[in-house]
């Protein structure tokens, strides 16, 4: 496939193949990421522009998966990160922020235990959220996220591990 | 249904993200980015090359703003007079020069003028007039 997306007679036709092969994948990981569904609209659109315009620098050091979901999970967090407003005098956090934005999400479909659990999991730090959702909504494996995330997989254990004690102490009201 | 005071357990629960997607989103997704990647890919090829042209010229237009600030303060205050070399400028056979001790046009100026105390001798009223005269008015006005 990389082949064809960098010859220049192939790449709109090649590139339409990928669009149709992992948008369902990087919606759902950028959706677990900023919660509302049109904010991940404009991203996941941003991302597949911004795949179409630097394919030709793309230097498969890694895999095109790999590149995609990380070009992804950086376009989320710096969305998020401009997301931090002031309401007079108030400074609303992010957590503050995914919250409200998860209490107004109309495409919410799980039941009382399940919205605990997307509250106590917006509760999480960002990139220990992130380790979370790509492990126990993706069941990614931990040497896929550490070359998503660029960390070690020790690093990633131990994160998941803190964030799974913290969400159940929540959910059991132990916090 | 959870008790309280139960330990609940992340195994216990779905590991479903419990959302879901407007009907036919990922196939408008799909047409929206195909419409849009064929508008936006010409337009960045200009913009290449206006982000390395920009550069090139503002420095250019800088140059000139500088060099309009020094040269035309320069110019003005430090106008550069022009000597002329006359004598340069003209081709003189040294042959065919003929010297008065007046010139013609002071000589007339004096006679015409009687306040002037210039004084003009027979001599130089001769040799005026004789270099005003050729052979041939010469020798006719001797006969």
């Amino acid at each position: 496939m990389i082949g064809k997306l960098k010859d220049p007679s192939q790449k709109r036709m090649a590139f339409q193949e990928l669009v149709i092969l992992y948008r369902e994948k990087l919606y759902w990981h950028i959706r677990k990421i900023v919660i509302d569904h049109d904010d991940t609209d404009d991203i996941l659109q941003n991302v597949l522009v911004k795949v179409w315009n630097n394919i030709d620098a793309f230097r498969e050091e890694s895999s095109l998966y790999t590149w995609l979901f990380r070009i992804a999970t950086n376009e989320s967090l710096t969305f998020l990160s401009k997301k931090k407003r002031r309401s007079g005098f108030f400074v609303t956090s992010q957590e503050e922020y995914l919250i409200g934005k998860f209490e107004a999400d109309e495409y919410f479909d799980g039941d009382e235990i399940q919205k605990k659990l997307m509250e106590a999991v917006l509760k999480l730090p960002t990139k220990q959220r992130l380790v979370f959702n790509m492990k126990y909504f993706d069941k990614m494996k931990f040497t896929e996220m550490a070359e998503i995330l660029q960390l070690t997989t020790g690093a990633l254990k131990a994160s998941y591990h803190h964030a799974c004690k913290k969400i159940e102490d929540e959910l059991s009201g132990k916090d | 249904m959870v008790k309280k005071n139960e330990h609940i357990y992340l195994d216990q629960l779905s590991r479903e993200f419990p959302s879901h997607v407007p009907d036919g989103y990922f196939d408008d997704l799909t047409s929206m980015v195909m419409a849009r990647i064929g508008t936006e890919s010409e337009p960045r090829k200009e913009m290449m090359f206006l982000r390395y042209l920009r550069p090139a010229m503002g420095l250019a237009a800088s140059f000139l703003i500088i060099m309009a600030l020094i040269y035309i303060p320069v110019k003005v205050l430090f106008p550069v007079k022009k000597s002329i070399d006359q004598s340069a400028s003209l081709t003189i056979d040294e042959e065919l020069l003929i010297s008065y001790p007046l010139a013609e046009h002071s000589l007339f100026e004096t006679l015409e003028n009687p306040d002037t105390d210039d004084l003009i001798d027979d001599d130089q009223l001769e040799t005026v007039l004789l270099a005003s005269v050729d052979e041939y008015e010469l020798i006719d006005l001797n006969n």
